[in-house]
């Protein structure tokens, strides 16, 4: 079988591209390991008509809207992109996929901890998910690193388990969304300390301690805490794209035009991974880079034919 | 009479069923405080046991999870799957130190002999497995 367009990604942007491409009548095939960064959002308040939704929620609505429409989502880890003459070849873990187009929509990954004792703490105190594990610090004392949204999120999240939660960044002013900073400087839970940075983690066999390190003054001091939570945000998965000659900028976006088409004919992409919409990182933007996607496919399409 | 038989027919068919049922879950089982030192500990002195430490809240654990119990399947007889849902199962998490989901434990003889950490890919799973069965 020999799809119109395969779909590499299954959060938002894919999602989406696969409701608008089965929309046009195109043979789709969506391929996505499962739920991405979205579905771990404790909350979602910015998408219209969900005043507050979790990220697991929104990303079950999602799923059931797109195989609703009966679209096709093989749960399976995408390896390598080729070419065979005019079509696109998709490796999966499991078998092998040909399309005659691509929108590749795989997100991003959360940056890791740039310690050399990540791995020894990582799963002992260190974590990249407030919603998985915020409930096993219930009365402990956390620091949340970063300081855009979804470390904002991830402290007002944890304040509600912990006792404590520290708030660490490198600046002195953060970058999210000022309702969010609010909601925030009025809990009393959470402590904002900013020009710093988390130099070592120490403990025995768990987190104990983390050694911070005042940008500002050089200085050093040390805090116990029971965890760590990385917030520093994500690496676009773009690797997989490079193979086909498709361009990204130096920070792994991919490079789309308005129509979200790439430098490489019949390969578009959307959301996360790439530079649309200016980058904004949002579901509704993720969903609506996904929607111009599936339509400059049908427009390739129709015009071949 | 023929109804007496058709009787005992429905019942023979429904208790295969029932037994069927049995026979699948055996490769599979709900674990929380109180059956975890049974079905765990003392089971692991019989077939090892991997213990998935999980929750409904967390994300990464739905994706690993349906990949543990299909391989549980796969490798019939080899181990038993026990799902613990921490929610449910809180001494034995606080126990066993965990701090991250998905956790995965593999137990031998009582003891934990191996563990990972996080929702990772099913080769590299089946590799882990094959390395500690």
């Amino acid at each position: 079988m020999i799809y119109d367009v395969i779909i590499l990604g299954a959060g938002p942007a894919g999602l989406s591209a696969a409701v608008y491409t089965t929309r046009y009548n195109l043979d789709t095939l969506v391929i996505g390991k499962g739920p991405g960064l979205m579905a771990e959002a404790d909350e979602i308040c910015n998408y219209l008509g969900f005043s507050s939704i979790s990220g697991s929620e929104m990303d079950s609505k999602f799923r059931e809207h797109a195989e609703n429409l009966g679209v096709e989502i093989k749960r399976e880890e995408v390896r390598k992109l080729g070419k065979d003459g005019d079509f696109f070849i998709t490796k999966t873990d499991k078998a092998e996929y040909k399309s005659r187009t691509l929108v590749y929509a795989l997100g991003g990954t959360k940056r890791r901890m740039p310690l050399p004792e990540e791995e020894k703490f990582r799963g002992r105190g260190l974590s990249y998910c407030a919603t998985c594990d915020g409930a096993f610090f219930r009365d402990k004392i956390v620091a949340v690193t970063g300081g855009r949204n979804s470390a904002v999120m991830s402290a007002l999240m944890l304040s509600r388990l912990a006792k404590k939660v520290y708030l660490i960044y490198r600046r002195d002013k953060l970058r999210a969304f000022p309702s969010l900073i609010k909601k925030m400087e009025e809990n009393e839970n959470i402590e904002i300390i900013f020009n710093s940075n988390i130099k070592e983690i120490k403990g025995d066999k768990t987190v104990e301690k983390v050694v911070l390190e005042n940008l500002k003054t050089g200085e050093s001091s040390e805090m116990a805490v029971n965890g760590v939570f990385v917030e520093f945000g994500h690496i676009p998965n773009s690797d997989l794209v490079k193979d086909l000659g498709v361009e990204t900028t130096d920070k792994g976006r991919i490079n789309v035009s308005k129509d979200m088409s790439t430098n490489v004919r019949g390969v578009f992409a959307a959301g996360d991974v790439t530079t649309g919409s200016s980058e904004f990182e949002q579901v509704v933007t993720a969903a609506a880079d996904g929607a111009i996607a599936a339509r400059s496919v049908y427009k390739l399409i129709s015009e071949v034919d | 009479m023929d109804e007496l038989e058709e009787i005992r027919k429905r019942k023979m068919e429904k208790l295969k069923k029932k037994f069927m049922v049995v026979k699948k879950v055996d490769v599979k089982i709900d674990v929380n405080d109180d059956n975890f030192q049974k079905e765990v500990i003392e089971k692991s002195k019989e077939i090892p046991v991997v213990a998935d430490f999980w929750a409904i809240w967390c994300m990464p654990c739905m994706v690993l999870g349906p990949v543990l119990e299909k391989l549980a399947e796969e490798y019939k007889e080899k181990f038993v799957l026990a799902k613990v849902n921490v929610d449910q199962s809180r001494m034995v998490s606080t126990k066993y130190g965990i701090m991250s989901i998905p956790s995965v434990k593999l137990f031998k003889n009582g003891e934990v002999v191996d563990e990972f950490v996080g929702a990772i890919p099913e080769d590299k799973i089946m590799w882990w497995l094959d390395k500690n069965l």
